[in-house]
Parts: structure tokens; C-alpha cells; sequence
């Protein structure tokens, strides 16, 4: 007995440790596909872009032997491509700024006044559902030249205005459209955000005397930054990648006013077929965007910890 | 679109016109043939040979990538004749333009040989023949060649542009040229009876005829070497200016872009732009340039030949029956017209190259071109002069003076007038790496036409990106 209880511990921890085997044995199974969707669809192109970038200038677009740096170091020496950052940074800015203010503005409102309402949520997802491409060319329509209907009706109260010609007012119109298509999106996830604020804090910030405006700056906005950044970061993830808008609508002009660092990348890769330096562009996008969300994601931290 | 419901397209329409040879045997018309496909008579001699090589290839398909455009579409709809007379079938996918020459550069620079034949402007040549995409059609040549098939027919001036370092990349199949095309109800309205001749005369009926409700004029000014580049281009020569100083052995040598004549010339299309053109019309693609003409919204455009038929088409036109047109005006230096063509090249990867070369043949020769242009799409430019003058192309695009027009444009071009450098066939500078520099170049003097800089600011930066600097 003493004998049999001194051993008694021995297969059970036997049948643990073959039990977490088992269970490993399983997660690296089921954790596979997706580990070979993963390398197939991000690493591989990204593996292949890198590659790309080391040889030469045009050239063609299977690997050879790597050339050196050379198209990164025309990439930082050009001041077409810092042109084309600046205006991305500009872009980003003015989009993102724009759409967080009068997004988490309606949502606090929506949030008072029509809590919950499911049609005002549908009605909010349908601008951000829309194909970009075809969201360009209505608004290309609208503003064109003198006979789009915006330019027509402002001409009627004297404001002549080339929206798509002048260079500030064609960046203007690429930001406009950024904002009309996603602002209700972020209104969409900020009141998501808002539910997790319960009523009692409202209420108990009210009972100290805290007017509407107040209750939302300093105990509700707070409560919800890492949310709000956390949609600062999708938003910028996706406004990064802008194209359809500036392809139909300016094609990068007019000059290189609207040549955003997609559109040139675009340009350099499929307009002037420089697959090396393209593809070197494309690296260089994709270390912008990786620098700016790390930089997020620690603000978020931040914020959390906060 | 997908191949396959391209090519089921096909057959309906090979099925179609089968039943259309059956029941009108005698409606055949304007050098359509019967049989099983509707499609031209090439001849007996021909015929036979593409029989003979379709059953000695026994290749089954061929896959090809073209521009949604009319010169395409047009073989497009004669092409299952290639098929009932060689038995390859043709797998056809069309896009626009730049989603085209996007997808035959990946194709082409990967080496996949997705598509056997392709569709590709001059422009695009060089930079295709120097990477080694393109198939040596003089080598396939030599291996025998379709009767009634040669290079001869296209003239010179095309031919010229769709060789690099004397070896044939691709066979014309569109002539890619200019003109203007003017409202005559408007001309006549302003008493306006001969049209401008000179650039100092276009500036005058442009002052004439401008008004709020109708534009005197519309121009290609979006930055890019296929819009703002290949209209203007022409002025700067006409006025003495030149992109390069001198041109030997299809090489260019010394920056002459910086010049009076140069700003002389940006200054004047600038001008007219901004004053007497729809607002917004600086940034403007060539899309943007038809519509307003066919809206009635301008009274003169300079674009291509190829629209002539649109214009005058009162299916796609508000202007049909009062459209007149005009060769490009003459500067102090002569008179130079935009001159280019589209050619079909063969995928030197092809694993058909033989098959696609017999396509290509067919697609070419003077029979097919002349039915394609007498057809229901308005491809009014083929890359044959004497097509012109044929009875069938008088019949469809002789209104006003259209044929002689598009003729005499034509002869400006053969007697070398696509370029102020001797012995250069290329209306934009045929250098390999075009495409970028173009592409710069046209961003420089954009700012100019959209009245960002001056013309002499936005010429020295041009230049400076033509030398490299």
C-alpha cells in the first residue's frame, strides 16, 4: 500500500506529459494551414518584393542574383519619392484628424440621443461598403470642370473653383473623399467603443456636477483612448494604401500634386516598368507603415497602462 | 472578363455568323466572304496556306491580350474566320489600356508566357525589344510567311517604329496619328470660312469663338507621355523646338529641350488651355477631350484619327453631321503631326509562337484590315494608306473632309515629319527608358499648363530631366 501509494503520482504524471504532448501535437496541427496561408499570401510576396529590390533598376521581374543596394540608395538620394512621402504624411493627417474629430463627435452624440438603433448603424456601414473606385468617379462626375453638379452650383453663387486642377484643391478633394467614405466607419467603432462605458460613471460624474461636454472630455474620451487609437490605426492602415481615388480621379496630377507614396510606387513600377526600384518603393511603404503602427501600439500601451 | 466566356463568345458569334452566311448568302458586303465564319476573303492562295499551317501546327488555341479599343475589337469580331480556317482557337481578353499593358508587363517580365500575343503601342517597343520580351519576327519570318503578307504595305513610317536596332518586335495593326476636329455649325456661325493653318490662326478662332456657353478649344493635358506629351509634342517641333539635338544609329544624343522655342510653344498650349478651355480642363485625359467634344461642350479638338467615326456617329455623338475636321496646324519650323502605331508582338516564352505568328499574319494583311475598318466598330485608322482611298472607307467615314485629312496627315508623316531629327522615325524619343523620362518630363510641364510655374521654369526642369541631372 505504501509501496503502491508512493508510486501512485508516477502515471498520472506520465499521462500529463503525454497529454500536453498530444495537445501540442494538435495546436501545431490545426495551427499549420494558416502558418502556410500566412508565408504564402504575407511572407512570400514580401520575401519576393525584397528580392526584387536588390537587383536591378528595370530589368525583369524574376529573381536573379542579388545587385546590391543601388535602388535604395536612388530611393533615398531621389527627391521625387520624399515628395510623394510628404504628401502622404499631409494626407494622412489631414484624413485621419478630420475623420477621429467628426467621428467620435457624432458617435458621442448618437451614443445620447439614438443609443442602440440598429438602422442608424446599418445606414452608417453602407458609405465604408461601397467599392472606392466607384465612390471617385461619382465624385469625379460631380466635380468636373463646369458641368459636374457641385462645380455648376457653386459657379451659380460665384465660386469658380477647378477642384481637380489646382494642386492644393485636387489634395483637398482626394482628403474629402477619404473623409465622406469612412468617418461614419469610425463613428461605427467609437460607439461600439462607448458601450463598454458604464452609466454609473456618467451618472456619478453628472451628480458631481459635470455638464454633457465635460462628462465626455474628461471621464468618457479617457476611458476609450485605446479604443480610439486602436481605430486611428486601422484607419491609417487603410488610408495608407489610397489608390482608386487618385488613379480615377487625377491619375497623380495635376504636376505630381496628388502623387501620393502608393500612386508613385504604382508609377515607378507598372507607368516607367522599373520593377527594381519599384519593388524598393514598395519596401519602403511597408517599413513607413510598420514604423507608424509600432508607434501606435505603444501609445495604445500607454494609454492602457494609463 | 475570363477567357473562357471570351471564347464561348466567340463561338456564338462564329455560330451566329454561320447562320447569317445560311440564311443571306448574298449579303456579304464590303469584302466579306461566305462560309462557316463570316470574316474577309484573304484569297485562295491565302486561305490554303493558313490551312495548310493550321493542320501542320496542330496547335489548339492561342491566348491573347489586347486594349478595349476599336482597332481591337474590330479583328476581335472577324477572328473566328482565323479559326475556321486554321482550327486555332483565339482566347481573347481585353482591357483598358493601362490595365493592359500593366498585365502584359507582368506576364512578360515574369516569363509565364500567359498570353501568346500581345497588344502594344510603339512607345512601349523599345523598352519591350530591349528587355527580351518580344519574339524576333524577322526570324519567324524566314520560316514563311502568309501570300499577300509584308511589311511594304504599312509604308515606312510605321514599320520604322515597331523595329528596334533593325529587327522587326511586333506587325502594325492601328495607326496611332492626329488631327483637329472642329463644329462647323459653329464655324459657320462666326463666319469663319477657311480653318486655321497656322498656330497664330488657331489662337484667333480660339479668341473668336469662345463664349459661357461653348469652349473654343480642348487638349490631352493630364501629365503623362500618351496624353499632355503626344499632343504637344507636335507644337514644340512646329515651332523649331526638339526633345534631343541630334539622332544616328537609334541613339540620341544632346539635351535641346531647354529652348525659346520650347517655352514658345508651352506658353501658347498653356494659353488656350486656361483661357478658352472648360474649366478644369488642364488635368484632362483623353477620355475627358471626346466627351466634351461629342457633348457639344467644346468647338475644337486636336485628338485621334481613330475618332472620327465616334465623332460623327449620332449613336455616341450630340455634334454627328457637324463635325469637320482639319490638319495640325503649321509653326515656323513646318508642320509635324503625332504619329504612332499599335502593333501585335509576339511573347518570345511562347510555347505557340508559330500558331501566334500566323494569327498575327492574318490579323495584319490588308484584306483583314480593310473588312475591320468597314465594320460596325469605327476602326477608322488602319495602318495601310491605300485602305484609305478603297470605296468601302470612303462609303463609311467620308463626311465632311474627313479621308482627306487623315491622307494628308498621313503624307506629313511618311515624308518624315514625326520628328525634327533626320532619319528619326519616332515621334517621342525612342530611347529604352522613355517611359520614365516621359513620364517626368510630362509632370514638369504640367505645372506650367496648370499655370503652377512659367513655361521657361517648367521647360528647364524638363530638360534637366531629360539630361539625367
Amino acid at each position: 500500500m505504501t509501496v503502491l501509494d508512493r508510486h501512485a503520482p508516477a502515471p498520472t504524471r506520465r499521462m500529463s506529459t503525454r497529454r500536453r504532448a498530444a495537445s501540442a501535437a494538435w495546436r501545431r496541427a490545426f495551427l499549420t494551414p494558416l502558418l502556410v496561408v500566412l508565408a504564402a499570401t504575407t511572407v512570400l510576396p514580401l520575401l519576393y518584393m525584397l528580392a526584387l529590390s536588390l537587383g536591378p533598376r528595370q530589368g525583369q521581374l524574376t529573381v536573379g542574383a542579388p545587385q546590391g543596394l543601388h535602388n535604395y540608395r536612388d530611393l533615398l538620394t531621389s527627391t521625387a519619392v520624399w515628395h510623394a512621402l510628404g504628401l502622404a504624411v499631409v494626407f494622412l493627417v489631414g484624413a485621419l484628424v478630420v475623420e477621429l474629430v467628426l467621428g467620435l463627435t457624432a458617435a458621442l452624440l448618437l451614443d445620447r440621443l439614438l443609443p442602440g438603433n440598429p438602422v442608424v448603424r446599418t445606414l452608417l456601414l453602407w458609405p465604408a461598403v461601397l467599392p472606392p473606385i466607384a465612390v471617385a468617379l461619382v465624385f469625379k462626375y460631380l466635380l468636373q470642370g463646369d458641368v459636374g453638379l457641385v462645380s455648376y452650383y457653386l459657379a451659380q453663387v460665384g465660386v469658380d473653383q477647378a477642384w481637380l486642377t489646382e494642386p492644393v484643391s485636387a489634395l483637398a478633394v482626394i482628403v474629402a473623399i477619404d473623409v465622406w467614405q469612412y468617418t461614419p466607419f469610425v463613428i461605427l467603432l467609437a460607439l461600439t467603443a462607448l458601450t463598454a462605458v458604464p452609466d454609473e460613471v456618467r451618472e456619478a460624474a453628472a451628480l458631481d456636477g459635470a455638464g454633457p461636454v465635460a462628462v465626455a472630455r474628461r471621464v468618457v474620451l479617457p476611458m476609450i483612448k485605446p479604443a480610439v487609437i486602436a481605430i486611428a490605426m486601422l484607419r491609417f492602415i487603410d488610408a495608407i494604401q489610397v489608390f482608386p481615388t487618385i488613379y480615377a480621379l487625377t491619375r497623380g496630377g495635376p504636376g505630381t500634386s496628388t502623387q501620393l507614396l502608393t500612386y508613385f510606387n504604382y508609377q515607378a513600377f507598372f507607368g516607367q516598368l522599373q520593377f527594381g526600384y519599384g519593388a524598393a518603393i514598395a519596401v519602403l511603404v511597408v517599413a513607413f507603415t510598420i514604423v507608424c503602427v509600432m508607434l501606435l501600439l505603444a501609445w495604445q500601451r500607454r494609454a492602457e497602462a494609463s | 472578363m475570363s477567357d473562357v466566356e471570351l471564347t464561348r463568345r466567340g463561338a456564338l458569334r462564329a455560330a451566329l455568323a454561320a447562320g447569317g452566311a445560311l440564311v443571306l448568302p448574298g449579303c456579304a458586303a464590303g469584302g466579306l466572304g461566305s462560309g462557316p465564319a463570316s470574316g474577309p476573303s484573304l484569297g485562295a492562295a491565302a486561305e490554303n496556306y493558313l490551312r495548310r499551317q493550321g493542320e501542320k501546327l496542330g496547335v489548339p488555341s492561342i491566348s491573347l491580350l489586347a486594349y478595349s479599343a476599336p482597332q481591337a475589337e474590330a479583328i476581335h469580331q472577324l477572328a473566328p474566320r482565323f479559326t475556321d480556317l486554321t482550327g486555332i482557337a483565339v482566347n481573347w481578353t481585353a482591357l483598358d489600356e493601362q490595365s493592359a499593358a500593366n498585365k502584359a508587363a507582368v506576364s512578360l517580365g515574369s516569363g509565364s508566357a500567359s498570353y501568346d500575343v500581345v497588344h502594344l503601342t510603339s512607345d512601349l517597343l523599345p523598352t519591350y525589344a530591349s528587355r527580351g520580351w518580344l519574339a524576333d519576327l524577322d526570324r519567324l519570318r524566314r520560316a514563311g510567311t502568309v501570300p499577300g503578307w509584308g511589311t511594304s504595305a504599312y509604308g515606312r513610317a510605321t514599320t520604322d517604329l515597331l523595329r528596334w536596332k533593325d529587327t522587326l518586335y511586333a506587325a502594325p495593326m492601328f495607326l496611332g496619328t492626329q488631327l483637329f476636329y472642329y463644329r462647323t455649325d459653329v464655324f459657320r456661325r462666326y463666319g469663319i470660312g477657311t480653318p486655321p493653318r497656322t498656330f497664330a490662326e488657331l489662337r484667333e478662332v480660339c479668341a473668336k469663338v469662345h463664349g459661357t456657353q461653348l469652349s473654343a478649344i480642348a487638349l490631352r493635358s493630364a501629365p503623362s507621355p500618351s496624353q499632355l506629351l503626344f499632343v504637344w509634342s507636335a507644337w514644340l517641333y512646329a515651332f523649331g523646338g526638339s526633345y534631343y539635338r541630334r539622332y544616328a544609329d537609334g541613339s540620341y544624343s544632346g539635351v535641346a529641350l531647354d529652348s525659346p522655342a520650347a517655352v514658345r510653344s508651352l506658353q501658347l498650349y498653356g494659353t488656350l488651355l486656361r483661357q478658352y478651355a472648360p474649366t478644369g480642363a488642364t488635368n484632362w485625359s483623353v477620355e475627358d477631350v471626346t466627351r466634351a467634344f461629342t457633348t457639344g461642350r467644346v468647338a475644337m479638338v486636336q485628338d485621334g484619327a481613330v475618332f472620327g467615326g465616334t465623332f460623327n456617329d449620332p449613336k455616341s455623338s450630340q455634334v454627328a453631321g457637324k463635325v469637320g475636321t482639319f490638319v495640325i496646324p503649321s509653326g515656323t519650323a513646318g508642320r509635324f503631326v503625332p504619329y504612332n502605331c499599335h502593333g501585335w508582338g509576339v511573347a518570345r516564352t511562347s510555347t505557340r509562337a508559330a500558331a501566334a505568328w500566323l494569327f498575327v499574319q492574318w490579323a495584319t494583311v490588308q484584306a483583314t484590315l480593310t473588312a475591320a475598318a468597314a465594320g460596325p466598330v469605327g476602326f477608322s485608322t488602319p495602318p495601310i494608306a491605300t485602305i484609305y482611298t478603297s470605296r468601302s472607307y470612303a462609303k463609311k467615314y467620308g463626311f465632311d473632309d474627313f479621308v482627306p485629312s487623315v491622307t494628308r496627315t498621313i503624307s506629313v508623316a511618311e515624308d518624315g515629319n514625326v520628328s525634327p531629327l533626320r532619319g528619326d522615325p519616332n515621334y517621342l524619343p525612342g530611347t529604352t527608358d522613355w517611359s520614365t523620362v516621359g513620364q517626368q518630363v510630362s509632370e514638369q510641364l504640367s505645372r506650367a499648363v496648370t499655370g503652377q510655374t512659367s513655361a521657361a521654369a517648367a521647360v528647364r526642369a524638363a530638360a534637366a530631366v531629360v539630361s539625367g541631372r
